[in-house]
């Protein structure tokens, strides 16, 4: 399977007064598209420290990443950053980490275009993890406003016109005669127009009328509606396309930043002789299914520069492309290459049309970049922002209740309006969740989610987040020190194979629980680990699911010494919640160490 | 995402409108506000002068001048006072021929419009001054907090006199120019304490995980939960910045328009006729200056615990 995240000997250390601690040390881990993953450990070895790694949410300084390599999409996160903190040795002291400001801003910066629709991350402790002095609801909203903010405005715009099975909703609302029927109709009625359900209710309410002119006035009113809102709609939308072709410009950046050359050099005439007449190639758009690719026109430059799209003008032609964006190892940039060696050199299977974004309601595209600057800062006195931002949030709203009941929120228009303290611990976790699915990211990390929770509501959550695995396509990166539980849910990842260990954090516990020296603990251990090398990728025949040092800690975890944990019942198979009970516990490679295991799919 | 499933019984989410739901904030913060006395009899004399000042702005005519009488030009004691006419009316006259429960009214609009704009501005710029420094940090905090630093040092009675000198315009303007220029560091330092802890919060790190960009995160969350000590501060301050209208306008700060509805200026003419023989004329315009300090205290401290959402409903 296409992996989706590559983590590759990623070492992080603090520095300390007492010298430098390395938390994590040569974490190799692989998430394929939509598998969850589990990274067990106990408390103080480097799990939080890991994501916080690949988030790039890591404090630096005191913290530094001090190597490896992190793949999302193709895209070599930390390329670059090595030099972002420096260790200058000290002569009586411990070293000192001196930060470059400008190259961490730059790389905080890149790691910003990932975050939110890229990746995105559960929270510890829910109670902290909201801002207590905004509504919850809001809260994810503005995530969508900023993260999806042309798919609510298409969202909205596509409300506008009544469609025939809207006007048939009003007519059986008009017709029935039961109150909560009508009610249910109105209520699935507004949240298909978008219209007010007071409106609506007053407008069916109206028995003076006939029907057919009632469904004339909804329609009219509606097209009101549509004209009122629809101006500023389409106003915004165009800022927000203005501002991906800005999203694209900067990942054209960054590409450069880690693959070295960009894909536009294999357009370019001097290089490649039968790109000639082509203009060179800049981007493709960050969205791969978009299929939408940017181009530099060949004399521009930089702000004349106009964008095209490529259209495919045959079905097949589409669909292999398609394919090839799908199916692409390394992201855009490979899918580009491979576009290149066989399809976009037939150069007359393809038409190149060039479109001006800036030729439907501006002319230039400084002229755009003002009217968005001006935007940006005007939406920046809260009382403007509330009115100007209003259809969109409205429309957002909509969205976040719809995003509320995915996750089991049992009132969710309740707790839209709800501050924070108002909610339980396990809605709390319920929000965040569905903050961390509002940008639709192809990889949530979910780090101890389940800690500040009692046992009922862990099992709710687990059971929701097991739930929402069949009907996202994320990748879960899942950290616990919970050992039985989510073993199950790494043994559960996709295919039912174990393809990899769940994680290699090893040789870096913290100074007090520091467990290698331990010679029995190492006893049972079939390879003895060397500190210098990467651990090994088990084969999943052999069934050997961590490198020795995380196996230690499972030991010390137990309390017991060398002895092996015993699960709580080894007959009854695991918490049926977790893995549908039809689960057997199995000792793994010799060990003595036990783990729930699934039933083979 | 496109099934949309409405429950039995539930409305789809929008069943009151932003301004509706924004409503009945305020009035759950007014309710509170109401339940301690001291903050209920400030938040009544607030409204009380606000009252005063849309009266005065739209219903009286000639608003920013007090009318002499010169045909008629002394000190009358009010009708209640000891010796007092019905000609000097409920507040009685001060020279010439003023009529002081008129003048009241207008220096109260000017004082209060006068100080709003400039409290107000302060806070504002000082708030993001402070919000940029505490979130920013590394040098820009070093170099706004010494801006800030220098200017709170700046004792703003003597820098006030020497800019009219050195302008040459001792009015009323002045005043307000300079204050201008000097209220703001009071609230970067508190903006900027308030965010240095905020920063830290959970919730700012969450915001980063879902992709908030550091302006965002400034404006829409760290700020935000600074801004309840501001609006005590901004409570307090209007009483502070009407004080030292009246201060300025005392010592002579009026060259403009002499008859210029402030009551500082009321009570220096009070002071200049003779304060033994015609108390009423500084008693009537400084009592209208304690009752609002006290009004904005009061309010202050009531604000104080109802701008908290947690002490809400």
């Amino acid at each position: 399977m296409e992996p989706i995240l590559v983590v590759r000997g990623l070492k992080t250390e603090f520095s300390t007064s007492h010298g430098i601690l390395r938390a994590v040390d040569e974490v190799d881990l692989e998430i394929g598209k939509g598998e969850v993953l589990g990274l067990v450990g106990e408390s103080g070895c480097g799990k939080t420290v890991t994501a916080l790694s690949i988030m790039y949410l890591l404090q630096q300084p005191p913290g530094r990443i001090a190597g490896g390599e992190i793949w999302f999409r193709g895209l070599n996160l930390l390329a670059g950053s090595e030099d972002d903190i420096r260790v200058v040795p000290r002569t009586n002291a411990p070293p000192k980490f001196l930060p470059s400001d400008p190259l961490l801003k730059k790389h905080r910066a890149r790691m910003n275009r990932v975050r939110g629709r890229g990746m995105s991350m559960i929270f510890q402790e829910p109670m902290s993890s909201l801002n207590p002095v905004l509504r919850v609801g809001y809260q994810v909203a503005e995530v969508l406003m900023f993260q999806r903010r042309q798919e609510i405005c298409d969202r909205l715009l596509s409300r506008q016109d009544l469609t025939d099975q809207d006007l048939d909703l009003f007519r059986q609302a008009v017709a029935t005669g039961d109150a909560s029927e009508r009610e249910r109709l109105v209520a699935d009625f507004c949240v298909r127009t978008g219209l007010r359900p007071d409106k609506v209710h007053a407008l069916i309410d109206a028995s003076g009328l006939p029907v057919e002119e009632r469904v004339a006035r909804v329609q009219r009113f509606a097209g009101r509606r549509r004209q009122g809102v629809g101006w500023w709609l389409r106003f915004l939308k165009r800022l927000d396309a203005m501002e991906e072709t800005h999203y694209t410009r900067e990942w054209e950046r960054l590409s450069r930043l880690s693959l070295g050359q960009p894909a536009v050099d294999l357009f370019d005439p001097a290089r490649n002789p039968r790109a000639k007449g082509l203009p060179p190639l800049a981007t493709v758009s960050p969205r791969p299914d978009a299929l939408r690719l940017y181009f530099r026109s060949a004399g521009g430059s930089g702000s004349d520069r106009r964008r095209g799209e490529l259209l495919m003008p045959s079905e097949d032609l589409r669909a292999r492309v398609e394919a090839l964006l799908r199916e692409s190892a390394s992201g855009p940039f490979g899918a580009i290459f491979a576009i290149v060696k066989s399809v976009a050199l037939e150069k007359d299977a393809i038409e190149l049309r060039f479109r001006d974004p800036a030729t439907d309601l501006f002319r230039t595209e400084t002229e755009l970049w003002s009217r968005r600057l001006l935007y940006r800062i005007v939406t920046s006195i809260p009382v403007v922002r509330s009115v100007l931002d209003r259809p969109i949030e409205e429309e957002a709203r909509r969205h976040v209740v719809e995003l509320f009941r995915r996750v089991r929120i049992s009132e969710p228009t309740k707790v839209y309006d709800a501050y924070p303290h108002e909610l339980s611990g396990g809605m709390q976790q319920r929000v965040m969740i569905a903050m961390a699915l509002a940008g639709e990211p192809a990889l949530m990390i979910a780090d101890e989610p389940t800690t500040a929770l009692d046992v009922t509501t862990q099992a709710q959550i687990l059971g929701l987040l097991k739930d929402l695995r069949k009907r996202i396509d994320s990748a879960i990166l899942y950290i616990t020190h919970d050992l039985v539980r989510r073993e199950n849910r790494r043994g559960r990842s996709r295919g039912g194979s174990l393809r990899e260990p769940p994680s290699s954090v090893h040789a870096g516990p913290s100074p007090i629980d520091r467990v290698d020296g331990e010679p029995e603990a190492r006893a049972g251990s079939p390879a003895p680990h060397d500190s210098g090398s990467r651990p090994r990728s088990v084969d999943a025949a052999t069934g050997l699911p961590f490198p020795p040092p995380m196996r230690l800690r499972l030991r010390s975890v137990s309390g017991r010494g060398a002895q092996a944990p015993l699960p709580r019942s080894e007959s009854k198979g695991c918490l049926p919640s977790l893995c549908g009970g039809g689960g057997e516990w199995r000792d793994l490679a010799g060990t003595g160490t036990k783990f729930c295991w699934p039933p083979e799919a | 995402m496109s099934t949309v499933t409405v429950r039995r019984g539930e409305t789809a989410g929008f069943d009151m409108s932003g301004w509706r739901r924004r409503l009945r904030e305020y009035w759950l913060m007014l309710r509170l506000l109401m339940k301690s006395p001291p903050a209920a009899a400030g938040l009544i004399i607030v409204l009380g002068y606000l009252g005063i000042v849309i009266y005065d702005q739209f219903f009286v005519a000639h608003n920013d001048i007090m009318l002499p009488n010169f045909s008629d030009p002394f000190p009358k004691a009010p009708f209640w006072w000891p010796g007092g006419t019905a000609a000097g009316g409920w507040m009685g006259t001060t020279y010439p021929g003023i009529d002081l429960g008129d003048a009241v009214l207008k220096a109260i609009r000017i004082d209060l419009m006068y100080s709003t704009f400039v409290v107000l501005s302060g806070a504002a710029v000082g708030s993001l001054i402070g919000v940029f420094a505490g979130f920013r940090g590394g040098f820009f905090d070093e170099a706004l907090m010494r801006v800030t630093d220098v200017t709170y040092s700046i004792p703003f009675l003597v820098f006030a006199i020497a800019v009219a000198f050195a302008l040459n315009k001792r009015d009323f303007l002045t005043i307000n120019f300079i204050l201008l220029i000097l209220w703001w560091p009071p609230y970067a330092r508190l903006v900027r304490a308030q965010s240095l802890s905020v920063k830290e919060l959970k919730f700012v790190e969450a915001a980063r995980a879902a992709g908030a960009s550091d302006a965002r995160i400034m404006i829409r969350h760290v700020l935000p939960n600074t801004l309840a000590p501001v609006f005590v501060q901004i409570s307090l301050d209007l009483g502070v910045v009407t004080q030292i209208f009246a201060a300025l306008e005392f010592i002579g700060f009026n060259a403009g328009n002499l008859f210029l509805p402030e009551l500082g200026n009321l009570i220096n003419i009070g002071w200049t006729i003779g304060f033994r023989e015609n108390p009423w004329t500084i008693l009537v315009p400084g009592i209208a200056l304690l009752i609002f300090t006290v009004g904005v205290n009061l309010l202050g401290d009531g604000l104080r615990d109802v701008l908290d959402p947690r002490a809400r409903r």
